[in-house]
Parts: structure tokens; C-alpha cells; sequence
């Protein structure tokens, strides 16, 4: 409804056209739903099986992704930035890359250990901290956090390695 | 009815005896305070709240209990909408709509009035919910109980085309979204037929995706990837609070809308099982339609943080009316309130206002005293916590991640939903680079099972027949009003597409 | 270090009261020596998490060490279940395990099969019943089975979805009544409830006790309870052996070691819960929160399991919902 989010004008390269990207992310969503949902049974109106629904979503899915793109194409709406710069996957990488590190440390390596996993990848993605404010940082999260889940809502957390505790 | 008014008078003393021993008072406020507590941590679930309270409610009178479990639901609702606020982060799905214009206001300076208004606003819908129990609660459980399968049908719509008129960009998008919700939501165990639907042989996925994981994946971690991309690094871009209360502006517009939540969540409210999700997307959906300006939607309105805040309190509250009349838990606080009731051989169902009079209006009366103790609790912190926007960006994005990372994880004690979490946030992030809105996907992907469920069971009793969701009066109502919703909002687009101007 | 504070608090406590473990005596064999951990594979607050909880309370007085209640909820309850059985069998993790576990074993390939677990001890059973709304008129089982008799399909009855309890009982009256019903799936008890005072549905054939107050309060009436005797929650409502149909359907909860557990462990847990499950404090509390306690060791425990086994594999394998570990 917002039109006026885009400026005006046609893009010079096929590849910004953000409406045209998006359509095709929900058209070859649907597709891989109604592909990988073959199996499942559609069923009867009055006895729907488990497939029913699923598949109808997936067909409205692959339609809104044409609409879409479709739209896109007509309008040649242009991102007032380009869509895609490699150097800005930085944020996306470390911030999915510190979560992994906190749940992959937790169970073996304990509570205190997950978070320095995760407060050190979380660095890269962002304006670095430098090293002492970063432990100091790990010190102080791992204390609030022993003392707010451990201790004060007795979750059933390792804090230590398993081998040290 | 002057009777009425007697025994509404008495009933709510003998309420008040009870809720305002020194013994109870203290139990709503420890209630509240944990309940905030718990609700302010992202995802933090009734896992950690039963693990450390089941033992105590053992050896606590069975009001005293239900007191102190009531103010943790109090106090966690309260809670969410403080992250929801500040940090993008809804801690229940009624917050999600809470996000849109409390988060905004953040982002402008005004962290503080958002806040202060959450909180009137709820305390004045619990005022008000508390008198409607106490003077026709048992009369609404009559009525909750003709609702059928086609009904919740025609609700759960009603809850869709809110996700539509709350949408901000192009309305392709916001449907395509919605319908991607849905369809998310459908991963999982079939409930009709036991069947297992997108779960690859993943035990994770045998019960579907969790709202948890998804909500902090799409809005929190989304949101700290996109702040850190869209300033190289240095992170989100606040303006500097200018004043901690609301104007006397502020107050102009959000009181009536306050009151329009209040009323659309006691009205939906009372549905057994139904959730204060509802009701709150439909408060904010009713505030944007009939605002003269609602173009000011979604950039800090404070009418959109003060009518969803009211609706969602006032039918949290309203939702205790099944619960305790009908033994209908709507979610998991009530189910272990239940659970804390039936330990002491109380079961809860018709009989429970005549059998246990001093319990049930003792609970009416501790709803009312839980609301005021949490906006004395919470109108002074709110200083402290719009101190937390201070805290340089770097500091504080790790600590979110490791804060979700926790209550994720402490939801079923299971890492696969924190590993869901990550996936969601990158999906996020990539949705926000194509200009589609987080917030009808998660619309969706709550309402779309439970519209699927009932639609089917609809059919199933009907035997086919489309015709029984129009003779159905409260069905038909209620699709009316869905239907003129989305016409309300369809007509301006088509109009524009007509003049030659391109709708979008 | 994965032991709640509350439960930290209490281990103190019974640290300071119990002789048997002085200081010193801390690497003596004595099994068990360290906090017991019982898994609940569903959320918290339902009525498998209350019966664990106030067992787990009571057990702990007994043991010597603190029992310790974990939900692990997710895929009808395999994921908890799954997590035990693979852990380290020292007597220290425990799970409980419901009829529901029978379902999964053929329909989910994570799930365990009876001979991956040890059951330890049986607690008790939530007996099937048969409750209608009032409006339909039946006053007893016999009533109702003329009617679904001669108008086949045309009762609707309110159930879990395939597989869960309430479906399966569902399944268990039919082939047992000799009658057909329309079963309607709903997710879980108190929705089936709803239902039924709606007028959505006709009958139900949830527990018993999930019903119990609506027919106190004259709402509901339950024609009879599919158990050997009656429930002492509802003295007056007969079972369906007294009205000539002698059909047995229930849920019932067990509590199981992962598979080579030391016999001599097994022994001293068996012995302890039997104690515990049997002490007269205990049964009055159990019956007060509605669970029917009838304690029994993992042989008992073992038996039903091969039974319920025996009378539901016809019916999953009719239902289409036999995905894994199909019997020959």
C-alpha cells in the first residue's frame, strides 16, 4: 500500500528487482511444499486428510509468489539499495553463528563455556569489543545468569564442563 | 436488581477478606514479582515457573496458590510486553502486535511512555474485567459453552483479516505472509488423523515448530542482525529518551482506545481455550481502521501499544472464568493452577462458586489487587529499564542472544528448538531484505492449526456442509464482521488500482 | 549441577536429617547416593506431572536423596522417554511411561519399544468411561448400545486424535460393544469436555476422572466405567462388566529404568516406590487429587503392557497408523 517506499524508476540490472526476488522465494517455497507434501493424503471435503490444507497453502503460496513477482516485474520497483552486497553477510553469519556456538558448548561444556562461545562469535559481528571488556563481559553475564536461572529459578542447567562438575 | 447489587457487594467483601490477608498479600506480591521476572527473560516458560513452584503450592492453602499463581500470570504477560517494547522481543503471542508501535516509540525516545501506558492500560482493563466477573461471571460461562467448532472457525478469521489490516506494506505481501504462517504452523503431528506432515523423522518437529523459537528467531534475532547491518557494525540508532511519562497527548488518545481493547478482550476472552492472542490483534486492527491518521500505525502510536495491552489483559483475566467453571485450562500457568487446585482435592468445574465461594472471589478480588501491585512494582521501574537502551549496543546484542538462547532452551530442555531459533532469525533477516512483515507470518503460524483443526471437525460433524458456518448465528455474526473488516481495508487499494495510481 | 535450587534446598535438608549419609560415607556402594532424576515426558501442570510431582515429593523421604521431577515434553511424550533409555544405565534417570507409548512404538521409529526400557514400578490407572451429554437420554451402557446398534455411525463420540488414549479407548468400546461410532478428534481432554457440554458431540470416552466434576454437578452423566471395579470418585456410576459388557479400556502410568540398569539398582528403586506408592499418607493424598493408586512391581508393570500390547495392535493396524516395527 506504501508506494511511496520505493523511489520512482526503472533498475538498471534485472538482479535488484527486490519484488521479482521475492516472489520467487515464495513460489519456489510452495513448489518444495507441494513436493516434498506429495505423500500426504488430500482426503474429501467432509473427511479432509492431512494433506488438504497443507497443499492448499502450498498452491496459494506458489500464486502469491507469481503475483508478486509479477508486480515486481510490471512496476520495476528498484531497491533504493542493491538487494545482495557480500560484505554486509557479517551481522547474519556471526549473530546464527553465536546461537550455535551457546547450544553446541551448553550440554558438554557447561553453562559458563557456551556463553564465552557465544559472547566471542557474537564479537565478529559487530563492532568488535576489545579483549578485556569482552571476558569482563563473559564474567558478568555468566554471574547474572548462574544467579537469575540456576540459583534463583532452579533451571536444570550444567554450569561446569561434565568432566570438571 | 438491587438483590444483584447486594450480592455483587457481598460476594466481592468475601472476595477481599480473603485476597487482603497478610499471608495472601504477600503471596500475590512474591507471585508478582517472579511473574515479571519470568516474563521479562525471553522465552523463560512455565517449565521454570512450575519447577520452582510446584513444590511450594503443596504445602500453601489452595488460595493462597492460586493467588500467587495468578500474580505470575499477571506479572508474565506485563512482562512480555516490557520486552516487546523494548527490545523487540514478544515474550507472549499476544505481544506481538505490541512490538509494532511500543518498539517504535522506543526508537524515537519515547521507551518510557510506552511503558507507562502498557501498564495504565492493562490496570485499567483488569479494573474493569474484575467487575464484569464479579457481577455476571457465571451467566458469560453459560454463554461460552454454545460455542462449536464452526464458531471458533469464524474466530479464528476474524483473527486472520486482523493480521491483514495490521499489515503495513503491500497487502500481496501481507497475505503471502499469512498464508506461509499457516502453512508453517501445519508442520507436525495431524490432530484429525495422527499423521505426521513435513516432519522428516524429526522428533523436534513431532509436535511443530514452537511459537518461542519462532517469535525470537523472526523478531528478536531478525532485529539485532538487521540493526547491525543497517549501521556497518555500530548497531541501533536511538533517539535520546526526552521524558520518562506519557503527555497529556499521549493520554488523549490512548484512554479511548484503552477502553476499546478492554471491551473487544472481554468479549473474546470468555471463549474456552481461546488465547489472548486473538483479541489483542483484533484491538489493534479496530484502532488503526477507524483512526483518522493511520498512517502514524506501526512509526509509534501510542494508541497501538494502549488497545492491544488492554485487550490482552482483559481477556487474560477473563480466561480464569472457563478455566475455573469448566476446568478448561486456555494455557499452561492455568493448567498448573489446575494442578496446585486438584493437589488439595479441589477440582474445579460447575460446582466450584457455590461449593468454595471464599476461593473463587478470594481469586476474583487477588485478580484486581495482582493488576494494582503490578503497576506500583512497575511504573518505578520503568526508569530503570529504559536505563537498559543505554547500554552500548555491542554490550547488550550478546546479551539478548544469550538470554534467548537460554529461555529457548529451558522451554522443553531441548537444543533442537534453540537450533530452530537460529534458523528462524536468518529467515528473518532475509524476509526484512524483501520487504515482508514478521508479524502476519507469526499471525499465522499461531492461528492457521487451530483454523485447520476446527474447520475440519466442522466438516466433519456437518458432514460436508459449507452451509453450517452461516446458520450458525454466532458463527454468521462473527464472519460479518470478518467480512466487513477486509472489505474496509480491500476498498481504499482498489480504488487507488482503479484511478491508475498502483496499489500496492 | 543440573539440580534445581528448591530441590538443592531439600536435598540439604535430608542430608542434615539422614544418618546414612555422614560424611564419609560418601563413596560407600549405597545405591542410590546421589540426586535420583525422574523424567516426565509431558508438560507441566497436567495430570501425568501432578502424579509425578507428589510421588517424586513422597519418594524422597524414602530414598535418602532427592528425587527430582524434569519435563521433557514433545512428540507424544517419546523425546523424554527416548533421553532416559539412551542415558547411562545407572538408576539415576528414570522416566514415566503411559499407555500412549504403546502408539508410538509404531507410528514414530524414535519412539522405544517395551524391550529398550525396564519398568520399575506401576502406579496406577485413570479408567475409561463413557459419558454423555443429558440431553441424549440413555440412562445406562445398554440403552445407549441398542441405539448406536440400530443407527450405526450416527453417534458422534469426542476423542484424542488417532493413537491417544481417548481414541483408542474409543476403539476398545467399539469391536467390545459391537457398535460404530463417528469419532471426532479433538486436541486433548478438556476441548473433548467442551464439546460434549456444547452438544457438538453426543459421548465421550475420555478418564474417567477428567469428567467426574461435570457429572457431580448433573451437566454430564457417565453411563458406566470400563474398569474391573468401581471408581471411588463416582461410587454410584456402575462398570460396564456389572451391565453385561465386560470391556476394560484405561491410562496407566508406569515408571521404567533404561535397559540394563544393575538388578540389584532395580531392586532398591522397586522396593523404595512400592513403599512410597503404598503408604497410606500417600494413597489418601493421590486419591484426593483423583488418581486411583494400585501399586505393583516392573513384573506387573510388564504384564499390562503385553496385554494393552495385544488388544491395540489390531486396531492401530487398522487405522493405517502402524508406520514401524509392523509384526509379521
Amino acid at each position: 500500500m506504501s508506494s511511496g517506499a520505493y523511489p520512482a524508476g526503472r533498475p538498471t540490472r534485472l538482479i535488484d528487482n527486490r519484488d521479482l526476488w521475492a516472489g520467487a522465494v515464495l513460489a519456489a517455497t510452495g513448489l518444495a511444499a507441494l513436493i516434498l507434501g506429495r505423500d500426504l493424503t488430500v482426503g474429501t471435503p467432509a473427511e479432509m486428510g492431512e494433506g488438504f490444507v497443507p497443499r492448499a497453502m502450498a498452491i496459494a503460496l506458489v500464486a502469491f509468489g507469481v503475483l508478486v513477482g509479477g508486480l515486481g516485474l510490471w512496476r520495476g520497483n528498484a531497491a533504493p539499495e542493491a538487494c545482495f552486497d557480500g560484505a554486509r553477510w557479517r551481522p547474519v553469519m556471526f549473530v546464527s553463528a553465536a546461537i550455535l556456538a551457546f547450544v553446541a558448548a551448553l550440554q558438554p561444556l557447561g553453562l559458563i563455556t557456551a556463553i564465552a562461545a557465544s559472547a566471542v562469535a557474537a564479537n565478529f559481528a559487530g563492532e568488535p569489543l576489545s579483549a578485556r571488556p569482552l571476558v569482563l563481559l563473559v564474567a558478568l553475564l555468566s554471574a547474572g545468569v548462574i544467579a537469575i536461572f540456576v540459583w534463583g529459578l532452579g533451571l536444570p542447567l550444567r554450569v561446569l564442563p561434565a568432566f570438571a562438575g | 436488581m438491587e438483590a444483584l447489587a447486594a450480592s455483587l457487594g457481598a460476594n466481592i467483601a468475601l472476595g477481599f477478606s480473603v485476597a487482603l490477608s497478610p499471608t495472601n498479600v504477600a503471596l500475590c506480591l512474591a507471585g508478582c514479582v517472579l511473574g515479571t521476572l519470568i516474563g521479562v527473560l525471553p522465552g523463560i516458560g512455565p517449565s521454570a515457573t512450575v519447577a520452582m513452584l510446584m513444590p511450594v503450592t503443596f504445602y500453601l492453602s489452595p488460595v493462597g496458590a492460586l493467588i500467587m499463581l495468578a500474580g505470575v500470570f499477571y506479572g508474565s504477560q506485563y512482562g512480555g510486553s516490557t520486552t516487546a517494547i523494548l527490545v523487540n522481543l514478544p515474550g507472549e503471542s499476544s505481544s506481538i502486535v505490541t512490538t509494532l508501535d511500543g518498539h517504535a516509540m522506543a526508537k524515537e525516545g519515547r521507551a518510557g511512555a510506552a511503558l507507562a501506558v502498557a501498564a495504565l492500560a492493562s490496570l485499567f482493563a483488569g479494573t474493569v474485567t474484575t467487575l464484569a466477573i464479579a457481577a455476571a461471571g457465571p451467566p458469560i460461562a453459560k454463554f461460552a459453552l454454545l460455542f462449536q467448532s464452526p464458531d471458533y472457525v469464524a474466530v479464528m478469521v476474524l483473527g486472520l483479516v486482523a493480521a491483514v489490516v495490521l499489515a503495513q506494506g503491500s497487502l500481496p505481501k501481507a497475505l503471502a505472509m499469512i498464508v506461509l504462517g499457516v502453512f508453517l504452523g501445519l508442520v507436525g503431528t495431524d490432530v484429525t488423523t495422527g499423521m505426521q506432515r513435513y516432519t522428516f523423522g524429526v522428533n523436534a518437529l513431532f509436535d511443530g515448530i514452537g511459537f518461542v523459537p519462532v517469535a525470537m528467531g523472526l523478531f528478536g534475532i531478525a532485529e539485532i542482525m538487521h540493526n547491525l547491518e543497517a549501521t556497518q557494525g555500530k548497531g541501533r540508532v536511538m533517539r535520546p529518551m526526552d521524558r520518562l511519562w506519557p503527555s497529556r497527548e499521549d493520554f488523549r488518545r490512548a484512554a479511548p482506545a484503552a477502553g476499546r481493547g478492554t471491551a473487544m478482550g472481554l468479549g473474546l476472552g470468555i471463549l474456552p481455550g481461546s488465547t489472548t492472542d486473538i483479541p489483542a490483534y483484533a484491538a489493534y486492527s479496530v484502532e488503526k481502521r477507524i483512526s483518522s491518521e493511520p498512517w502514524r500505525f506501526g512509526k509509534g502510536a501510542v494508541e497501538g501499544v494502549a488497545a492491544p495491552e488492554a485487550a490482552n489483559n482483559a481477556s487474560a483475566q477473563a480466561g480464569f472464568i472457563p478455566m475455573l467453571s469448566l476446568g478448561i485450562p486456555p494455557n499452561a500457568i492455568m493448567a498448573m493452577m489446575i494442578g496446585a487446585m486438584m493437589i488439595h482435592g479441589i477440582a474445579p468445574g460447575p460446582q466450584i462458586i457455590d461449593k468454595q465461594p471464599a476461593l473463587f472471589w478470594g481469586l476474583v478480588a487477588s485478580m484486581w489487587l495482582g493488576n494494582a501491585v503490578l503497576v506500583v512494582l512497575n511504573l518505578p521501574l520503568i526508569w530503570l529499564w529504559v536505563r537498559l537502551l543505554t547500554i552500548p549496543y555491542r554490550v547488550l546484542f550478546p546479551s539478548i542472544i544469550v538470554f534467548c538462547c537460554i529461555g529457548c532452551y529451558s522451554l522443553k530442555n531441548n537444543p533442537a528448538d534453540v537450533v530452530i531459533m537460529a534458523l528462524f532469525g536468518v529467515i528473518g533477516y532475509g524476509l526484512k531484505k524483501l520487504r515482508f512483515e514478521p508479524a502476519p507470518l507469526v499471525i499465522g503460524f499461531i492461528l492457521g492449526p487451530m483454523l485447520e483443526e476446527n474447520f475440519r471437525r466442522a466438516m466433519l460433524v456437518s458432514g460436508g456442509e459449507l452451509s453450517v458456518f452461516v446458520t450458525r448465528p454466532i458463527s454468521a455474526v462473527f464472519l460479518a464482521v470478518s467480512a466487513a473488516l477486509l472489505f474496509a481495508v480491500l476498498m481504499p487499494a482498489v480504488r487507488r488500482a482503479r484511478s491508475g495510481e498502483v496499489a500496492g | 549441577m543440573r539440580i534445581p535450587a528448591p530441590a538443592l534446598k531439600l536435598a540439604a535438608i535430608c542430608l542434615a536429617l539422614s544418618p546414612l549419609v555422614a560424611p564419609g560415607a560418601a563413596q560407600a556402594q549405597a545405591f542410590p547416593s546421589q540426586p535420583i532424576q525422574l523424567v516426565v515426558p509431558w508438560p507441566p501442570g497436567g495430570g501425568s506431572d501432578t502424579a509425578m510431582r507428589m510421588t517424586a515429593d513422597a519418594a524422597t523421604k524414602r530414598m535418602g536423596v532427592p528425587v527430582v521431577v524434569l519435563n521433557k515434553p514433545g512428540a507424544g511424550g517419546t523425546v523424554g522417554i527416548k533421553e532416559v533409555m539412551s542415558s547411562k544405565p545407572d538408576g539415576y534417570m528414570l522416566a514415566m511411561i503411559a499407555t500412549g507409548a504403546i502408539f508410538a512404538q509404531y507410528n514414530n521409529p524414535n519412539a522405544n519399544a517395551l524391550d529398550e526400557m525396564e519398568p520399575v514400578v506401576f502406579f496406577g490407572d485413570d479408567p475409561s468411561a463413557i459419558t454423555i451429554n443429558p440431553k441424549l437420554g440413555f440412562k445406562n451402557l445398554k440403552e445407549l448400545v441398542d441405539y448406536a446398534k440400530a443407527n450405526p455411525g450416527k453417534l458422534k463420540n469426542g476423542n484424542d486424535q488417532p493413537g491417544g488414549s481417548s481414541h483408542v479407548a474409543a476403539s476398545v468400546f467399539e469391536k467390545g460393544l459391537g457398535i460404530r461410532l463417528t469419532k471426532v478428534p479433538y486436541a486433548g481432554f478438556a476441548p473433548t469436555v467442551q464439546a460434549l457440554l456444547s452438544g457438538e458431540v453426543d459421548m465421550a470416552s475420555i478418564a474417567l476422572p477428567d469428567v467426574i466434576e461435570q457429572h457431580a454437578a448433573g451437566k454430564l452423566r457417565i453411563l458406566g466405567v470400563s474398569a474391573k471395579a468401581r471408581h471411588f470418585k463416582a461410587p454410584e456410576v456402575p462398570t460396564f462388566e456389572e451391565q453385561g459388557f465386560p470391556v476394560i479400556s484405561g491410562l496407566w502410568r508406569v515408571i521404567a529404568a533404561p535397559k540394563g540398569t544393575p538388578a540389584d539398582r532395580l531392586k532398591v528403586l522397586e522396593a523404595k516406590f512400592l513403599e512410597t506408592l503404598s503408604d497410606k499418607e500417600f494413597q489418601d493424598r493421590a486419591r484426593a487429587a483423583g488418581f486411583l493408586v494400585t501399586p505393583g512391581g516392573g513384573a506387573v508393570a510388564k504384564k499390562r503392557w503385553a496385554e494393552d500390547d495385544a488388544a491395540m495392535y489390531p486396531v492401530f493396524l487398522e487405522a493405517g497408523l502402524v508406520k514401524t516395527r509392523q509384526k509379521k
